[in-house]
């Protein structure tokens, strides 16, 4: 949600926020509380070129939006008061309506553990913990379990008992995991490819070089677009390419001090990042296509994590405001560099098809080329659109994605088994 | 490519010099940068060598911190076309909070540190005699602190018994043939003025054409000059090392494998290094040390990804993961490969013996990249101290990690049971460093010059 703010009062906002301070603890006094909310934020849009400032508030949260908003309403607006008042039209009487009001489509989301909520990840983690407390035990009770080559089975039986035993509000085996249906997305992409076969033979059936016809009609718009590109691309290079890759200004070099020691806090962090899209309704519609098209590929074919390989990402979504401006947020694991560092080497067509279209990016060819492979400039290109998170909340900040995922594998094994492999691989997670 | 641009130690850790010192200088109050300049030029810079020298039986290499290049006078506007890491400078608290340091536990550089003049010698006493024939008597320059004087262990091991340095990347260009099957890392991952991996120059300082006459065109600045063709970024850290802790931990930490594995103290030191004491990887060599791989660089962690041979947190699997990472090896590798440092340090202070001596002693960790961030940092942070490396869950480097937030643990997988010793002690502290810009031979000498 983006709540709009006049720009006099900007530096009041952020006075509001900076009270409830940078750190994960200081996010949990606003948001800890709220069912099923995984990470929020509370982030000031600063002023663009027509003069129009937000509060942006994202959260990510299992369930339906009417009880997240009945919380919100209840126990963050109360919290978070001050900040709330600096925005223009917000009605503290009417809280709810002027959420609702600054409500905002994602164009692109992505979730790097789709189907676990809150409260198995969190059972999940206390599995890991429990089961590896239960094993040292043992190990310290029974040196001869550090035996190689031993059965794996009975000291499994042995741990899940004890679990059982001691630790009975844990939830074991499978628990229900919603995905989104794939099914779809594959029928439509069939579907278009049926339609196209349907029409080159009806072309081909109709005239000797029909089929030859009707492809060169369906290239034609796709070659006609290729070329618009490779222009407009041409002229951004000129740009670009004439300004060194380093030199922030005093402003941004302050901002970057602020954001320096917010960062890697705990093993997660946040990263928000605004820039302006490149004028023109080419960029503008390309914009839209690509990140439909990262939306697609998150929804349902990295169902289960790695957008792009890259194995970090808890959190992401693209938001365009309606001044035009792309924001992003991420939550992500691990250090700044090492994120940007897997967007440079793992996933720089999928974020160059996106940012391509904003201004001032390194230089790109046919939309995902170059772009992010640029490292430096690209580094320092997101370094300078980044804003400062000034509240942050993580339910479980001390997991990574990985860690998430291995423990919701470790919980759906915890059964008992008579398969070695399995109980292996169960003792191997521990 | 212009090998005699380059300073020595780009190339080489001159393993056949066994006396280093590395001596710490900075300007005198009331020096002009005139003066420094000139004294620099006069007495150290005779003594620089560069990959191409004859090298004579002692010498220097030189490179200077932020205060250092304000100190020969650069101005602000000039120091921010350098990284910024490299100007806030290691012990700054941004940086401080990257490498995992505790600065208020240093001895040296807590205030920043201007110029290192590296010294190389065939005996202690030449390595001395030449650091007093370059400062003693100087007006503008002193020793800003006492020398890191380093010392020799047998057959290139460090304190706790490893022989170190056997990784180093080669780099193309430099190094004639690239030693085992490793492709050479390209240049510009370690100097200025040449690609990178990613098939770009790395960006450089530069100054305006007003200040920078002399200078060529910036390559990557247009309409500027250019300060950093044939310059590499240089890290110094003083790591100490507690070699009775180390010992203790072993005896201790090993009792519960005695019966499971032949020599328990070996074992649980070879599996928190990923090497035995010989240097022979875990991964060649999983059950006992063999001296016959002890230089052997030649393999990989793709048929290990469990780490059952080698532990995935162990130092060496840290600090250089191969094709180790997701999603794939080859993958793995690529990006690996844009995090590779040379190694250049050597250890300090007397070998133990049996017993506590009170005596301090550690390695002076010495590394070379073209971007502190991308490079040095990234496996600092990253890396060693990174306690979510590779699916860990609460672990930093068993070797040198610094154990913040209740790092303590080190997981040595094994089938079926892993065994997982909590309470790790440091054993390695960071006592002090700085960055440094280690500039090519043409624009030292441009540095050092005499102009307007």
């Amino acid at each position: 949600m983006v709540l709009p703010v006049d720009p006099p009062r900007v530096a009041e906002l952020e006075a509001a926020l900076a009270e409830v301070g940078v750190t994960v603890d200081d996010g949990a006094r606003v948001f800890g509380d709220l069912s099923g909310l995984h990470f929020a934020r509370l982030v000031v849009v600063p002023e663009g070129e027509d003069g129009r400032a937000w509060l942006a508030l994202e959260t990510n949260f299992d369930g339906e939006l009417a009880p997240h908003l009945d919380e919100l309403v209840a126990r963050v607006v109360p919290r978070a008061r001050a900040a709330f008042a600096c925005c223009r039209g917000f009605s503290l009487d009417d809280p709810r309506g002027s959420l609702l009001a600054g409500r905002l489509p994602e164009r692109a989301f992505y979730l790097g553990h789709q189907g676990l909520t809150v409260e198995t990840i969190q059972n999940d983690r206390e599995v890991k913990r429990a089961l590896s407390d239960l094993l040292d035990d043992e190990i310290a009770g029974d040196p001869a379990l550090l035996a190689e080559g031993a059965d794996p089975r009975p000291v499994m039986r042995r741990l899940l008992e004890r679990l059982a035993r001691e630790r009975p509000e844990l939830r074991t085996g499978d628990l229900p995991r919603p995905l989104h249906d794939a099914g779809g997305f594959h029928a439509r992409l069939w579907g278009i490819a049926l339609f196209v076969v349907a029409l080159v033979l009806a072309g081909a059936a109709l005239h000797p070089s029909g089929a030859w016809i009707v492809v060169a009609l369906l290239l034609a718009p796709v070659a006609a677009l290729a070329v618009a590109l490779g222009l407009a691309e041409r002229r951004d290079a000129a740009e670009i390419r004439d300004q060194p890759i380093r030199h922030y200004t005093r402003d941004e070099l302050d901002r970057l001090a602020t954001i320096g020691l917010i960062e890697d806090g705990s093993p997660q962090n946040a990263l928000t990042h605004l820039v302006t899209p490149k004028p023109g309704a080419l960029r503008a519609s390309l914009l839209r296509f690509v990140l439909w098209g990262v939306d697609q590929l998150g929804k349902y074919v990295y169902r289960y994590g790695s957008l792009g390989a890259i194995p970090t990402i808890h959190f992401a979504r693209w938001v365009i405001l309606d001044d035009g401006r792309l924001l992003f947020f991420s939550n992500y694991d691990g250090s700044w560099e090492s994120y940007l560092g897997d967007f440079v080497d793992k996933a720089n067509e999928g974020l160059t098809g996106v940012w391509s279209n904003t201004r001032e990016f390194p230089p790109t060819k046919l939309l995902v080329f170059g772009g992010a492979r640029q490292e430096e400039r690209f580094k320092v290109w997101t370094r300078r659109n980044q804003l400062v998170t000034q509240v942050w909340y993580s339910a479980y900040p001390d997991l990574s994605v990985r860690n998430v995922h291995a423990a919701a594998r470790l919980r759906e094994l915890s059964v008992p088994t008579a398969r070695r492999a399995l109980a292996r691989e169960w003792l191997g997670l521990l | 490519m212009k090998r005699a641009d380059l300073q020595a130690i780009v190339a080489s850790g001159f393993g056949d010099r066994g006396a280093a010192r590395y001596v710490f200088v900075r300007a005198r109050a009331g020096s002009t940068p005139e003066e420094v300049r000139a004294e620099l030029a006069a007495r150290a810079l005779p003594h620089v060598v560069s990959i191409e020298s004859n090298k004579p039986h002692a010498f220097a290499q030189l490179a200077f911190g932020p205060g250092g290049l304000r100190a020969i006078g650069l101005d602000d506007e000039e120091l921010d076309t350098f990284p910024r890491e490299f100007v806030q400078g290691m012990a700054h608290p941004e940086r401080a909070r990257v490498n995992g340091d505790r600065v208020d536990e240093w001895h040296l550089g807590r205030g920043g540190l201007d110029v290192l003049i590296a010294v190389f010698a065939g005996s202690d006493g030449a390595a001395l005699a030449l650091e007093r024939a370059m400062l003693d008597g100087a007006r503008h320059l002193e020793r800003a602190c006492e020398p890191l004087v380093a010392s020799r262990l047998p057959d290139q091991t460090e304190h706790f018994g490893f022989r170190d340095g056997v990784s180093q990347p080669s780099i193309l260009g430099v190094h004639g043939d690239p030693r085992g099957p490793e492709r050479p890392v390209p240049t510009g991952e370690f100097v200025m003025g040449y690609e990178n991996v990613y098939g770009q120059l790395p960006a450089a300082p530069s100054l305006s054409p007003a200040r920078g006459v002399g200078l060529p065109e910036s390559r990557v600045s247009p309409g500027r000059r250019d300060l950093g063709d044939g310059g590499a970024y240089l890290v110094l850290r003083k790591l100490e090392q507690d070699v009775f802790a180390w010992r203790a931990w072993l005896r201790e930490a090993s009792r519960p494998l005695a019966g499971y594995v032949a020599d328990p103290e070996a074992y649980l030191g070879a599996k928190v290094v990923g090497r035995w004491a010989s240097g022979a990887p875990l991964v060649t060599c999983p059950r006992a040390d063999d001296p016959a791989h002890a230089t052997k660089n030649d393999f990989d962690y793709d048929l290990d990804l469990s780490g059952l041979a080698c532990p995935r947190g162990a130092h060496i699997r840290r600090t250089n993961p191969r094709g180790a990472l997701p999603p794939s090896p080859p993958r793995s590798r690529a990006a690996v490969e844009t995090r590779r440092l040379v190694r250049r340090g050597r250890p300090y202070g007397p070998p133990a013996g049996d017993a506590p001596d009170g005596e301090a002693r550690g390695l002076v960790f010495v590394c070379l990249c073209a971007n502190l961030a991308r490079q040095f940092e990234f496996v600092q942070q990253t890396w060693v101290e990174g306690v979510k490396f590779d699916g860990g869950w609460s672990e930093d480097d068993p070797l040198v990690g610094a154990r913040r937030a209740g790092a303590d643990r080190f997981t040595i997988p094994r089938d079926p049971v892993r065994y997982a010793p909590r309470g790790l002690p440091r054993f390695v502290t960071a006592r002090g460093g700085g960055y440094f810009f280690l500039p090519g031979m043409d624009r030292l000498r441009w540095l050092l010059g005499a102009r307007g």
